[in-house]
């Protein structure tokens, strides 16, 4: 297991290599830079034009490229974010908690109430409480976040005044951002659920285990859900995983100093390092949180770990006499 | 077997609940330590009696742009507009709209003298000192004015200063390239002056987030792109108020500028309590915080935000079907209710007007009469006739209109569009982001009409200059011409040796007659502040710093009550 895990973490680096290399080349093409922005709008064209000398952007592609990488590699930095002057590394670290705070609070909230409802859905299929479920879970992947959060907004903030509009002050101000950026992952884990756990209530070990007299409660909690969850893992881990690159509309409705609302900046801004930084961030996120989901598969499904093991272990195996899964 | 499965799940949930609450729980830490900087003001001294009366107050303002990079010489932002000025002191401050040189209040200059109309010899104040204790000599002066050239966000700087020395211990002599309207003013209105021994040693980190300003209040947080705080320097170094800029006030103990960039976020913060007073409320929003008559609703003050921008419409002269063709750029101008464009980007009836030159109306220099001439007034007749005349009888053929993508332009440009097709001409609307948009303009091959947004500080001819003069621009000027005569005319009007009410009313009239470029409307949006804030200063550039607000006398934050 420790030698995948090492396989998965090295494999990274040609990716997070050629992710760097793919999006400083994307916003090299992409129009527009950061000059007239740091200048403003009354900078004329020749004042423009000497800031962009000077800050080297109309070097070639190849040497600003060489820059970049040389700057990432040699010196382990993303370099200065253009507008807000600061160290793009720095700013990372400084509001990686708060996109998680949001993102762990969400994907719980989701999960909790998510798979719940797909699991009383998919076990009273085509009732009363199935068609609740579903109708529910329909209403919440219909509705965009940021009119949920506007409306959450309206509702609790400024009807009853229980809850802060925006900001990040106090746990309070993470209430409505984590409702509003669940609920359509309440409504897509419960959609998810109980497509997954119809497909495993009908197996035939499920059927033996009721026939056995195995209480019904410990066929969908241990028989059937455990079955059931791998599907569920998957999309549970890439919401995550999305969600920790930054939620671009929660955060900025609400000002939550996070990843999303400085990537989004940053792309409007052309301010180059910052996005080159933020991208290369999400996608190592993005990588360990999909390692962590196939640690999670081993966990819950033997065949799995059985081929996360070495050779080696299972040679040992073999020898002890333990059968080997394929 | 399941006691062994329960055992793992039992396992992993704790694990992943240690890796969260880890994750959580140091971030969260980290998160302080990186972004806020936490600083005491240096004196423990006792508060006057004049004070007395001020102690305690907050001020939570809310901006609708980003906070922006706050180092010394850091880019421009509306941001950085609104907080610099509390955090760093220039040679003399500048109190609403185009102060002529002996008009300005001074901050770290005692005394200024205009030697010539390019020269100027300034005397610094002995005692002036950094929130780090540096002191403050002419040396460290001219090491900030050549800091704010290298640093490259200062262009206009760099075209306007020949040099600048030392000429004693607490003495400098500037000297200008030339004798532009408003250069003498800029030069000595816009650096910040700070330390070199500070500032040259400083890391990156500290510029922007330890700042050793002069100024009146030191920065003690910054978050990027959420919000800034200010907490007022105890151990401000202009003791004697009577000397202080109008920018040095210490109403507040705190200040906390909140960035808010949905419009309405701002409106719900401050109907909510959470904000004292808001910049950018739109016109579309007023009506909760403004009656019928203009006059507050009941527990506000509504200011207008009359900060000298102005949309505006250019034609490509140079690489379109407008290109030497008078006619037919008359007749499109003639064939736009601008009124009615103006309309169309929600604006009010109230909150602007149409112009009547390319420039705002509160420039210093406008001349009155100006309001009083036909300019291109919506004449849908005269509007073919010209097209016939320029060749294009029924109009028939297509431009691109190029402009900076957002809501309500582009409601106003579809309005637009529709006055172009009544007079035959298909428009084809191209919204485009900012960058986008800062890119294409210089590019004659992108648009045949563009849409943009312009702004003076001080004079007329700043925004004349911003536009036509041919040695700012490659291709002629921002909207491609190549005119000797307009140009001979804009650089007499432009300088301070030459200029006259006639030569600027030659060069309105040139390009009134012209047409390569018309000044469309100039609207304005709201402050909204608590009724305790009962006025709202605006300085040279059209910009509000919210220590200078002034308040009543039970003024209570709202973040406070």
């Amino acid at each position: 297991m420790g030698k995948y895990i090492l396989k998965r973490v090295l494999l990274m680096i040609p990716i997070l290599l050629g992710v760097s290399i793919l999006i400083f080349t994307l916003m090299f093409f992409v129009p527009g830079d950061p000059c007239e922005i740091i200048l403003g709008a009354a900078a004329t064209e020749k004042q423009v034009e000497d800031l962009r000398q000077q800050m080297g952007l109309n070097d070639p592609y190849i040497i600003r490229l060489g820059n970049f990488l040389r700057e990432l590699v040699v010196h382990r930095s993303f370099g200065n974010s253009y507008i807000f002057g600061t160290d793009v590394g720095v700013e990372l670290l400084a509001r990686f908690p708060k996109t998680l705070r949001l993102a762990v609070f969400s994907i719980l909230l989701s999960m909790i109430i998510g798979i719940p409802l797909g699991i009383n859905a998919a076990i009273h299929a085509n009732k009363v409480q199935d068609r609740v479920s579903m109708f529910i879970s329909m209403i919440g992947v219909s509705m965009p976040n940021f009119w949920l959060a506007l409306m959450l907004v309206l509702l609790f903030s400024l009807k009853l005044h229980w809850l802060p509009s925006s900001g990040d002050k106090g746990w309070n101000y993470y209430i409505l951002p984590v409702l509003a950026n669940a609920l359509g992952g309440i409504a897509g884990i419960a959609r998810l659920t109980r497509s997954s756990m119809l497909e495993v209530i009908r197996a035939d070990y499920v059927t033996t285990a009721r026939a056995k007299g195995v209480s019904e409660r410990n066929v969908i909690w241990s028989h059937a859900l455990p079955n059931a969850l791998i599907p569920i893992i998957t999309i549970c881990g890439g919401r995550f995983g999305g969600q920790l690159g930054g939620t671009m509309v929660i955060e900025t409705i609400f000002s939550i100093p996070g990843i999303g609302s400085y990537l989004i900046n940053s792309i409007n801004n052309r301010d180059y390092n910052a996005v080159q930084g933020s991208v290369l961030y999400i996608a190592f996120t993005f990588g360990i949180v999909m390692l962590l989901v196939d640690l999670i598969y081993a966990y819950v499904d033997p065949r799995i770990k059985a081929q996360y093991e070495g050779q080696s272990k299972k040679r040992m195996k073999k020898d002890k006499g333990v059968p080997v899964d394929a | 077997m399941r006691r062994r499965t329960w055992k793992r799940w039992g396992s992993l949930f704790v694990a992943t609940g240690v890796a969260v609450s880890l994750l959580v729980g140091c971030g969260g830490n980290t998160a302080e330590t990186q972004t806020t900087t936490t600083k005491s003001t240096k004196s423990e001294g006792g508060v006057s009696g004049d004070s007395a009366v001020q102690k305690n107050r907050n001020l939570t303002f809310a901006i609708s742009s980003d906070n922006g990079d706050l180092s010394p010489f850091g880019g421009d932002s509306g941001g950085r507009h609104h907080t610099y000025r509390m955090i760093y002191n220039c040679l003399c401050a500048s109190y609403g709209l185009g102060q002529s040189v002996d008009q300005l209040q001074g901050q770290i200059a005692k005394s200024w003298t205009v030697v010539d109309s390019k020269t100027v010899d300034v005397e610094l104040y002995d005692y002036v000192k950094d929130n780090q204790d540096n002191m403050i000599k002419a040396s460290d002066v001219v090491y900030s004015y050549k800091q704010a050239i290298a640093s490259g966000t200062m262009e206009k700087l760099n075209g306007y200063l020949e040099d600048i020395v030392a000429t004693g211990e607490y003495t400098v002599r500037i000297t200008l390239t030339g004798s532009s309207k408003g250069a003498m003013e800029w030069c000595l209105v816009t650096v910040p002056i700070v330390s070199e021994a500070w500032f040259s040693t400083a890391s990156d980190a500290d510029k922007t987030n330890n700042p050793a300003g002069t100024g009146a209040y030191v920065l003690t947080g910054n978050v990027s792109g959420t919000h800034t705080i200010l907490t007022k320097n105890e151990d401000y170094w202009q003791k004697d108020e009577s000397l202080r800029s109008y920018y040095d006030a210490q109403t507040f103990e705190t200040i906390t500028i909140n960035v808010q960039k949905e419009s309405s976020m701002r409106v719900i913060a401050l109907e909510n309590g959470e904000i004292d007073i808001s910049q950018n409320i739109l016109s579309s929003d007023i009506a909760a915080f403004m009656n019928e008559d203009s006059t507050p609703v009941d527990g506000w003050n509504v200011f207008p935000d009359e900060n000298g921008r102005m949309t505006v419409l250019m034609f490509n002269n140079d690489n379109s079907v407008f290109a030497d063709n008078k006619e037919l750029r008359q007749a499109v101008l003639y064939a736009i209710d601008f009124d009615g464009v103006r309309l169309g980007y929600g604006n009010s009836a109230f909150n602007g007007s149409i112009c009547h030159d390319f420039s705002p109306d509160i420039a210093s220099d406008y001349i009155e009469s100006w309001k009083e001439e036909d300019y291109y007034g919506y004449d849908l007749e005269k509007a073919k006739s010209l097209m016939t005349q320029a060749g294009y009888p029924d109009g028939k053929f297509s431009v691109k209109l190029m402009y900076q993508n957002s809501t309500t332009a582009t409601a106003g440009m579809t309005v637009l569009q529709s006055y172009l097709a009544e007079a035959g001409i298909n428009c084809e609307l191209m919204p485009v982001d900012q960058a986008l948009f800062n890119s294409y303009k210089y590019d004659d091959t992108k648009w045949d009409i563009i849409v943009d947004s312009k702004s003076t500080s001080d004079y007329v001819t700043s925004v004349w200059e911003n536009v036509f003069d041919t040695k700012a621009f490659q291709n002629g000027s921002a909207c491609f011409t190549h005119d000797d005569k307009l140009q001979e005319l804009l650089e007499t009007a432009a300088n301070t040796e030459t200029t006259s009410e006639q030569a600027l009313q030659e060069f309105h009239d040139y390009l009134k007659e012209q047409a390569y470029a018309i000044g469309m409307f100039w609207n304005y949006t709201y402050y909204v502040a608590q009724d305790g804030i009962v006025e709202i200063p605006q300085d040279g550039f059209g910009n509000v710093t919210p220590a200078t607000l002034k308040v009543a006398d039970d003024y209570v934050s709202v973040t406070d009550r």
